[in-house]
């Protein structure tokens, strides 16, 4: 772990840890909710329509014949002390996520990635930005 | 391997919750049967149980393994009859997990099951069919020897 002397430098490594464990945890959350191998496919509009937004939720959906992860997380500046919202505004979302009304996956596909994947994939960022921010 | 015991338990707990509740106990589907919907006037459920996380063999504690997974229960009730048909039956599955919260004592091979993230009842009635969704769903962890 690199030595400070002055705890102002501590703290700026520190938060910009936090800001890219953030980042990356979002980043790859989105990369996985756009992936078939998670979001059920039908036309694929819904594995496009995952939406990142700081602050607030963002309302936008893909266009009809979208069939590719969304990468916006990608262009955020991400700020480890605000909020980050990822979210499919699509009408029968509710209906694929939290009901589970789907024929490719098992009805409970969200439950399960909410539950099971996202802890991983937030211990695996922390891993990385560990090493990356010598911590 | 152990899946099943694990499967049974919390399958059987939600059973017994939602028959209790009044559900048919020919309304009541698991995920490894094909989802038969009721008619318009009778509540159904549907239980999905799935093992996501991997098995941990304890091996200095003679091979005890911990499983973990995610368990949902959609509750289907006739619309225009208000949400409290939903939502009571909703509260005796969630009653039925905290209960196995409470449990000291299990069965062999089962030595321990939680439930965790207990979430619900999400409300929806998304379209033009003839029941209400209530979803409550929780994660688990099982430690079978």
């Amino acid at each position: 772990m690199p030595v400070f002397r002055d705890p102002k430098k501590l703290q700026a490594h520190i938060k910009k840890a936090m800001d890219a464990l953030q980042a990356e945890t979002l980043i790859t959350a989105q990369s996985r909710l756009g992936s078939t191998a998670v979001s059920p496919v039908d036309t694929g509009r819904f594995r496009s329509s995952w939406f990142a937004a700081e602050g607030s939720a963002s309302s936008a959906v893909a266009p009809e014949g979208a069939n590719s992860p969304n990468t916006d997380a990608t262009g955020l500046r991400v700020d480890s002390s605000k909020n980050y919202h990822l979210t499919n505004s699509l009408p029968y979302a509710p209906s694929v996520a939290v009901e589970g009304r789907v024929v490719s996956k098992p009805t409970n596909w969200f439950t399960s990635f909410r539950n099971e994947t996202i802890p991983k994939i937030q211990a695996e960022a922390a891993k990385q930005i560990k090493s990356e921010f010598d911590l | 391997m152990s899946y099943q015991n694990v499967r049974g338990y919390f399958e059987q707990a939600c059973y017994t919750a939602l028959t209790t509740a009044g559900v048919a106990a020919a309304d009541i589907s698991f995920d490894n049967y094909g989802e038969t919907a009721a008619p318009a006037d009778r509540p159904y459920a549907i239980v999905a149980l799935s093992f996501g996380g991997t098995v941990e063999d304890t091996l200095s504690c003679e091979g005890l393994e911990r499983l973990r997974g995610s368990l949902q229960v959609n509750i289907y009730t006739p619309k225009q009859k208000g949400s409290k048909p939903g939502e009571d039956i909703s509260l005796e599955v969630i009653k039925a997990w905290n209960a196995i919260n409470a449990t000291k004592a299990f069965t062999a091979p089962l030595l321990n099951a939680v439930c965790h993230n207990i979430e619900g009842p999400a409300t929806l009635a998304p379209d033009q069919r003839p029941h209400s969704v209530n979803v409550v769903s929780c994660a688990f962890k099982a430690r079978v020897s």
